[in-house]
């Protein structure tokens, strides 16, 4: 019994998202209809991707609020590049993705390590310079309209979906899911199974120890940094292939959505703690209930009110849990 | 004459540690009354009783003849006891007005907006009469530390406080610096304040002191009138104790050359020309007082802080360390002397402090952990060096300091140390951790190891090292071996001015 006790205490996040889900299915009849289930994972894996990078940058108790910006300008620049190539594969348009986002994450998730460790920017200034400078990047390459015109090849991988049968002619799994899955797994690992992952934790538990027990701390900052910018240029090369054309205005506010969830899953923002399995849960939670109210009905705006009350009570049942032990 | 301020009887316990046994003072108007003792003598404990941030365990404070009991430092302060503590406690953002007022703004007459011209003023004739040449204008990041230290005095004096308690207030001050605040003293000691004075130099006491009382180990030794006195008489009297015998002192055989250090210079004058070489096999302690620089000259050799001169020598190979990870590979380790601060990850299990340097030379390919040897290793090392905790997956914080330090020591054991720096190891843990931690490192030595030890507890020092250093102001004041060392020859090289006596 005590042990439940504690089991439940721990995963409250887990038990809250069950709740949430068999709230909605009971309450509407295409809650867990396989074609619901099946968008509620797409809706979820650029979120997915952001908080992912972001775990990190939270678990060394730093920020970056810039994710939202940076998915934008890796989502048109790799829409620039797949202009250039109209007679494109399948196979070439991954790589123009990936590619796309590797190059824009690691340029974005550099400066911002170099100015946090180099410079001694806190990472909130750093990260909201990074934010507006991005954004404005974004708008100064394509004129400030979208960058349009892609074959349909481009978006094999954000919008296609495997197992065509009669009743789905379009395909049940979303590739963008699968491709998420992946992803988000091997962070996981990266995080929670490697010497790397523990000089992360170690880092942001305490900086001057982990410096004193031999561990080159900017490099693990700068990593991170890096790390997390590559993570939501993922997510926004996702969503230009998914739109097939690069939106100079896409993911804008997506770095709350992407702070809240790992929040919601339980990293502390003083550093130290967290985990990018538990950080999902906190997307599948902001996923449902946007879904779930949609299903409802229920307008946007009210979405935005609950989403935001629904962290503050998370964050204060976080609070008196850490208070009572 | 009655005395401005009694403590009678006073009694302190921590977690049922005595920190006061019946301690009884008298403190007079007009009077500078000096508190002598070692680090851990209770000096602190006494004046944070007297200022309120501390209740008595037993015994009673009178004060102006009456009965008082401070339930925090507000009501000592309102009551007119200020204290100077050694950190200063100036807004370095604020004008020097706004910190001499702090709490005790003016306002005009709604009682809403500031009174910022009256304050100016006022200040500034505070200023004046103290004759220093500071604007009350002016913001206090832009003072000097002795400055600041006038400020507070200042501070002290809009208060018309009848007690003014001084916690080492010339620490960080230079020779003309001293001189003034030696001004400011005399003027409160004319406007009939008592003030209570804390200091580790003997030549401040007898230039200015009236009394001076000597505690140690908690208790009270004797106060002596200081035209009475002599600096023999006093060292005596703070000394005048036997070394336990839990040190139970080990004969060392040194070997090897493993660290040798020569000309070592820090940056900003913090050590000049250190010069020394520690041996396999030998505890090499270094005494001295909070800040004579042992701890940045450690940092230094560590790889954590950089200096401007000198060579450092491992093994007879010249070494330039730019991190500590570097001082690691060449298998130095470093147990600070904050163990809080930098010592432990508090928030992590114990296993995962124990293996944090260790990691990458065990891990698996391609950088995987290794969860099978964590757990193996961090087993092993709890039970060696017995660290009394349910287990290895036990957050550090929830264990007490004696066993806190263990681990410290296990995480740097198992980093393969050969040279094991140890900077005020034993500082806040019971006699019988304190005991145990001591045969650990002669368990070390007598492995072939070398420990440097830093500490400011004299029987520490005296009852463990082999050699001993004596650092004093930056600078290595003498060196000597055990068996000529007392405590009374380590005090006067640590405190006492050879030039100015």
């Amino acid at each position: 019994m005590e042990k439940l006790k504690a089991w439940l205490k721990k995963n409250m996040v887990i038990v809250f998202l069950i709740g949430l889900c068999i709230g909605f299915g009971v309450t509407t009849d295409t809650f867990f209809t396989t074609k619901n289930v099946m968008n509620l994972t797409s809706q979820m894996a650029i979120n997915a991707l952001l908080a992912t990078g972001l775990t990190y940058v939270i678990i060394l108790g730093g920020i970056d609020i810039s994710v939202g910006s940076v998915a934008a300008l890796a989502g048109v620049f790799s829409a620039m590049v797949g202009l250039m190539f109209p007679e494109m594969s399948v196979f070439m348009s991954i790589l123009i993705l990936v590619f796309s986002a590797l190059f824009i994450g690691t340029i974005c998730g550099f400066f911002n390590g170099i100015m946090v460790t180099k410079f001694n920017v806190v990472p909130m200034i750093t990260t909201l310079a990074t934010m507006t400078i991005a954004r404005g990047v974004t708008y100064i390459i394509t004129g400030g309209t979208a960058v349009f015109g892609l074959p349909s090849q481009f978006s094999w991988l954000g919008a296609g979906r495997f197992l065509t049968s009669e009743s789905h002619p379009n395909g049940i799994i979303p590739i963008i899911t699968i491709f998420t899955v992946i992803v988000v797994a091997l962070m996981h690992i990266l995080l929670a199974k490697t010497v790397f992952g523990r000089h992360v934790y170690a880092t942001g538990s305490n900086m001057q120890v982990a410096h004193l027990s031999g561990i080159n701390t900017s490099k693990v900052i700068l990593q991170s940094h890096i790390l997390c910018s590559i993570m939501a240029a993922l997510g926004g090369v996702l969503v230009a292939s998914k739109l097939q054309n690069g939106q100079p205005g896409a993911c804008e506010g997506y770095e709350m959505y992407a702070i809240a969830s790992t929040v919601l899953g339980g990293t502390s923002l003083a550093g130290g703690s967290g985990s990018v399995a538990r950080a999902m849960f906190g997307v599948a939670i902001i996923a449902v209930i946007n879904n779930g109210m949609n299903l409802l009905t229920i307008s946007s705006y009210w979405q935005k009110v609950v989403i935001g009350s629904i962290i503050l009570l998370a964050v204060i049942f976080d609070m008196s849990q850490k208070k009572k032990a | 004459m009655n005395p401005c301020l009694q403590v009678k009887n006073i009694s302190k316990r921590f977690l049922g540690v005595k920190a006061l046994t019946d301690v009884s003072l008298d403190f007079y108007s007009g009077e500078m009354h000096c508190l002598l003792g070692e680090n851990g003598a209770g000096k602190s404990t006494l004046i944070k009783i007297i200022s309120g941030v501390y209740d008595a365990t037993e015994g009673e404070i009178v004060y102006n003849n009456q009965t008082v009991r401070f339930q925090n430092p507000r009501q000592a302060l309102d009551a007119g006891i200020s204290v100077i503590h050694q950190e200063l406690s100036i807004a370095n953002d604020l004008t020097v007005a706004e910190n001499i007022f702090l709490g005790a703004e003016q306002r005009q007459d709604f009682k809403i907006l500031l009174d910022r011209k009256r304050m100016n003023k006022e200040a500034q004739d505070i200023l004046d009469f103290m004759k220093v040449d500071i604007k009350a204008t002016q913001i206090a990041r832009e003072l000097t530390a002795a400055q600041q230290q006038m400020v507070e005095i200042a501070k002290v004096m809009t208060k018309k406080a009848k007690v003014v308690i001084m916690d080492e207030p010339t620490s960080s001050l230079s020779g003309h610096e001293i001189k003034a605040l030696f001004e400011q003293i005399n003027i409160l000691k004319k406007q009939n304040v008592a003030i209570i004075y804390i200091t580790h130099r003997l030549k401040e006491m007898f230039e200015m002191g009236e009394k001076v009382s000597v505690l140690r180990d908690g208790c009270m030794v004797d106060t002596f009138q200081i035209a009475d006195v002599t600096e023999k008489e006093l060292v005596a009297s703070m000394v005048g104790r036997e070394i336990k015998d839990y040190y139970n002192r080990q004969e060392h055989v040194a070997k090897e050359e493993l660290l040798r250090v020569e000309g070592l210079t820090g940056k900003k004058g913090k050590f000049k020309n250190i010069n020394f070489t520690a041996y396999a096999g030998e505890i090499l302690g270094f005494a001295g007082l909070v800040g004579a620089g042992r701890t940045e000259v450690m940092e230094a050799i560590f790889g954590a802080r950089e200096y401007s001169k000198g060579k450092i020598y491992v093994s007879g190979k010249e070494v330039t360390f730019k991190s500590p990870a570097e001082a690691i590979n060449a298998h130095i380790g470093f147990v600070t002397e904050d163990r809080r601060r930098t010592g432990l990850m508090l928030n992590a299990m114990i296993k995962n402090n124990i293996v944090l340097p260790s990691l990458t030379k065990n891990c698996k390919k391609f950088g995987f952990l290794d969860f099978k040897w964590e757990k193996d290793v961090s087993k092993d090392y709890v039970d060696k060096l017995k660290v009394r905790t349910p287990g290895i997956n036990t957050v550090i914080a929830n264990l007490s300091g004696g066993n806190q330090q263990k681990v410290i020591l296990a995480k740097w054991l198992l980093a393969d140390s050969k040279i094991l720096i140890l900077d005020e190891p034993t500082r806040g843990i019971d006699v019988n951790a304190k005991s145990e931690f001591y045969a650990l490192m002669n368990a070390f030595v007598a492995n072939g190891g070398c420990i440097i030890m830093v500490s400011s507890e004299l029987p520490e020092i005296l009852g463990n090292s082999d050699r001993i250093i004596v650092m004093r102001e930056g600078e290595i004041a003498g060196e000597l071996h055990y068996k000529e060392a007392t405590e009374q020859n380590v005090i006067e090289l640590a405190s006492l001015n050879s030039k100015n006596t």
